[in-house]
């Protein structure tokens, strides 16, 4: 790698040759992080059939953080269900749907990781639920294609000096309603990024951010709540019956590292 | 002239009736708490006339509606609502060292009516050791007494250790929630945050303080507890010497002790409540009255069994056993 960019920077007089090295410099990286990934979900693998719980959930760690991936977050909480932090799996099987909705064993493995730490699912609004139904860079991109269709099935005709067929603007109306539909998906996707989990068994809840504050009540680990604000190493958080302030390593959301 | 003469007759009743709306507005119109500063200010108000409960109340609403800015003088006033509430509970009650002195005085009390009683059962003089025996019974009563008075005191400290703990964390917050851009507020509101790193200080002092005296008041119980125990075996030993005509009254039955409260034979001679003998049904009522009651009591006359078609048929003639 060091040798090609060495190269690179000497070939100040060629600008194509430059930018095709710069190109092949990329493909090495992503190539390099590929094979760096595979190691630690390779070794992820060895040390989970070895029993090694602690060290194989690090691995799956590094490889999810590096690349992250619905098969490595199904590891990765399989393995912290394991080594007994039902938190720390369930916050990997929902980070696994997140990316995923259609995982099976994510699902399957939440159900009854639920059933067993006796928590609920966070409840969700109904454009939130909308939003699982497909991953969220999906929703981006259905809407900004339907909003696409919509528009050059009325202006193209037009353009082309052609007269609006019927399906052409029936179309038109159906990929405007996708985009509507997609409009709210994508509210859903942005309001469910507070959505989080509590990651030790009793995490003090408190009536305010400091650490000698006033614990209201104890959470249970893998118990859902809404993060709505931050203060210092302080999160703000609503669960179902109350709100408090919970110290933000005790909680992860979805879209956290 | 005459609408003149008409609102002059009007305008004073009216101008009472203003008046007096207005004082009952002001009167009964003081509008309930609803921000976190509403609330604040109304929790240092009954801080201030000593209403320490009710100002806790206040202060964690003001609290819990997590408005940063009212938080840290909040929590800070909170820590010395707690604090005076914990000094109430210890207003008018005896000191530690009260108890103590107490109880090491029964104690050389009872070590001394030991040693005679021992020096009588020795002599073998029933007089001394009648005396003994009563003296040792009464100090025994003396002792369970003042142990029961020291464990209630016990409990009462810890109510004021966990309310000034929790002041003291009270003292700590606020002073780890002072964030630099409310300075000018707090300033404003004349706390000074080293005065609530200061306040948990002392609070900690006062905490170690009464740590120490319940620590000590346990080790009093401790050596009363040996100490009574010693006075129930002279106890026993006195009652084997002492023979039966001799016995003081209660000498028989008394190796437990003399629980307080009403002994099953104390009932005996006690007359049931006056309410309680039967005579509550004693009203008079009127015929027309009783007629009432029996017509509201009838099961709904007018509905009658189903009929079958079978109906004056004479019925059959059973060959079995009448039951």
């Amino acid at each position: 790698m060091s040798d090609l960019r060495f190269a690179i920077c000497g070939l100040r007089f060629c600008p194509w040759l430059r930018h095709s090295l710069v190109l092949a410099e990329f493909f090495l990286a992503v190539n390099i992080l590929n094979a760096a990934t595979n190691d630690f979900f390779a070794r992820g693998i060895d040390l989970s059939r070895a029993g090694q719980f602690p060290e194989a959930a690090a691995a799956f760690e590094n490889a999810a953080q590096r690349q992250p991936a619905a098969g490595t977050l199904v590891n990765l909480g399989l393995a912290e269900w394991q080594r007994g932090r039902a938190g720390a799996a369930i916050v990997a099987w929902e980070q696994a749907r997140w990316i995923d909705p259609f995982e099976p064993r994510a699902a399957a493995n939440l159900k009854f990781a639920r059933q067993v730490a006796q928590v609920d699912e966070p409840p969700l609004k109904w454009f939130e639920q909308e939003s699982t139904w497909l991953p969220p860079n999906a929703w981006v991109w259905l809407a900004g294609a339907s909003l696409w269709l919509a528009v050059g099935a009325l202006v193209l005709p037009g353009i082309f000096r052609r007269r609006k067929a019927g399906w052409q603007q029936t179309l038109a109306a159906l990929a405007f309603m996708v985009f509507l539909a997609s409009l709210t998906a994508n509210v859903g996707v942005v309001s469910r990024t507070q959505i989080g989990f509590v990651l030790k068994k009793n995490a003090p809840l408190r009536l305010t951010p400091t650490r000698a504050g006033e614990i209201i009540s104890t959470l249970t680990a893998g118990e859902p709540a809404r993060q709505l604000r931050a203060r210092g190493n302080f999160l703000f958080i609503r669960t179902t019956g109350e709100s408090g302030w919970i110290e933000s390593e005790d909680f992860r959301r979805l879209t956290d590292d | 002239m005459k609408l003149f003469t008409t609102m002059k007759k009007f305008a004073l009743p009216l101008v009472l009736a203003l008046g007096c709306r207005a004082l009952a507005l002001e009167a009964t119109n003081v509008a309930p708490p609803v921000t976190a500063r509403d609330f604040y200010n109304t929790g240092t108000q009954l801080l201030a006339g000593k209403k320490f409960a009710d100002a806790e109340r206040m202060f964690q609403a003001a609290l819990a509606a997590q408005d940063e800015r009212v938080q840290s003088p909040a929590l800070y006033n909170l820590g010395h609502a707690r604090f005076a509430a914990g000094m109430e509970l210890l207003k008018n009650k005896m000191t530690a060292s009260g108890y103590t002195d107490r109880g090491s005085r029964l104690i050389d009390e009872s070590q001394s009516s030991l040693r005679q009683a021992e020096s009588a059962i020795l002599e073998g003089n029933k007089e001394k050791m009648i005396e003994a025996y009563l003296e040792c019974r009464h100090l025994r009563h003396d002792l369970r007494s003042t142990q029961e008075q020291i464990n209630t005191a016990i409990e009462l400290y810890g109510q004021v250790l966990a309310k000034w703990q929790r002041a003291e964390d009270d003292f700590k917050s606020s002073n780890e929630m002072s964030p630099p851009d409310l300075a000018s507020i707090e300033n404003s509101l004349e706390i000074n945050h080293t005065n609530a790193e200061f306040n948990a200080e002392i609070i900690q002092e006062h905490i170690n303080r009464l740590l120490e005296q319940a620590r000590k008041m346990q080790e009093m119980m401790g050596m009363m507890g040996k100490q009574k125990q010693d006075l129930g075996k002279i106890l026993s030993k006195l009652k084997g010497q002492i023979p039966a005509p001799n016995a003081p009254p209660g000498a028989a039955g008394d190796d437990d002790e003399d629980e307080p409260g009403m002994k099953p034979d104390s009932l005996a001679g006690q007359k049931e409540n006056a309410a309680r003998q039967g005579d509550q049904m004693q009203i008079p009522l009127s015929p027309d009255q009783a007629g009432q009651i029996l017509d509201g009591l009838s099961l709904d006359g007018s509905r009658r069994l189903s009929m079958s078609d079978k109906e004056g048929r004479p019925p059959k003639n059973k060959n079995g056993r009448n039951w």
